[in-house]
């Protein structure tokens, strides 16, 4: 009985560390990071005040970034204990659309700026989770 | 092998967790406090140059939009962090009661 009794606390103990958040992924850090760079070349070249309506090139740059973005909610999702980062990479794509439709609107200079910060402070957000993942290594 | 010390070792486990807490809590408020703070200082723009007539309501809207999303996934980052100090902190705690216990049964656990 003792001896099933230490047994059972060995198998207790042993198994006793917990993992709540997914591991680091150096996939989804290089993605963030890159899609990232797509959105802020993007909003660099465009032409301040962005008249309204859609150039070629935002077409090709909004079907593009929402192609990375399912990419990368792809791999995330295949990733166990990674809800947090799929809600975010959710917020992203959600963004990618409001932009669009900013775009759409024509930019100010006060509009891009504000559009940029937001997109900076979401991306730096996502980063910010995605190193923590490496759990001081 | 020694006697299991059951204070020695819950002093210990409150001393791992308290450290891990007490090291990673300082690094989550000022993160939250940076972001929310660009956050706020946008929101203030925003309105003012919606006031002003300088961005068109439409747009506003938009914008308010993208500082909300933003806002959100600061506070999931948040969350998560938060949840990798209490795993941090639960973890660092159990190696100190495995410590413990294997000095005691003179079995290495982990």
């Amino acid at each position: 009985m003792k001896i099933l009794i230490i047994l059972f606390s060995l198998l207790f103990i042993n198994g006793c560390t917990i993992q709540l958040v997914s591991q680091y992924d150096e996939k989804t850090d290089s993605a963030i990071t890159s899609i990232h760079k797509e959105i802020s070349d993007f909003l660099v070249d465009q032409p301040l005040p962005d008249p309204p309506g859609e150039t070629p090139e935002a077409i090709t740059f909004y079907k593009t970034t929402h192609s990375h973005i399912k990419e990368l909610k792809l791999r995330a999702n295949a990733i166990p204990n990674n809800d947090l980062t799929l809600q975010q990479i959710d917020l992203l794509d959600q963004d990618i659309t409001l932009l669009e439709n900013l775009d759409k609107l024509g930019h100010t200079a006060i509009a891009h700026k504000l559009a940029q910060d937001a997109i900076d402070i979401a991306c730096g957000a996502m980063l910010k989770l995605e190193l923590a993942k490496k759990r001081g290594q | 092998m020694s006697q299991f010390n059951i204070n020695e070792t819950l002093q210990g486990m409150l001393s791992a967790a308290q450290g891990v807490l007490s090291k990673e809590w300082p690094n989550i408020q000022s993160f939250a406090v940076n972001e929310f703070k660009k956050i706020a200082q946008d929101a203030e723009l925003l309105a003012l140059m919606t006031l002003a007539g300088q961005i068109p309501e439409e747009q506003a809207k938009l914008l308010l939009q993208m500082q909300i999303n933003a806002s959100k996934s600061v506070l999931l980052t948040i969350e998560g962090l938060g949840l990798l100090m209490v795993e941090a902190a639960f973890n660092a705690a159990m190696a100190v009661l495995s410590t413990a216990v294997s000095k005691t049964i003179g079995v290495v656990l982990i």
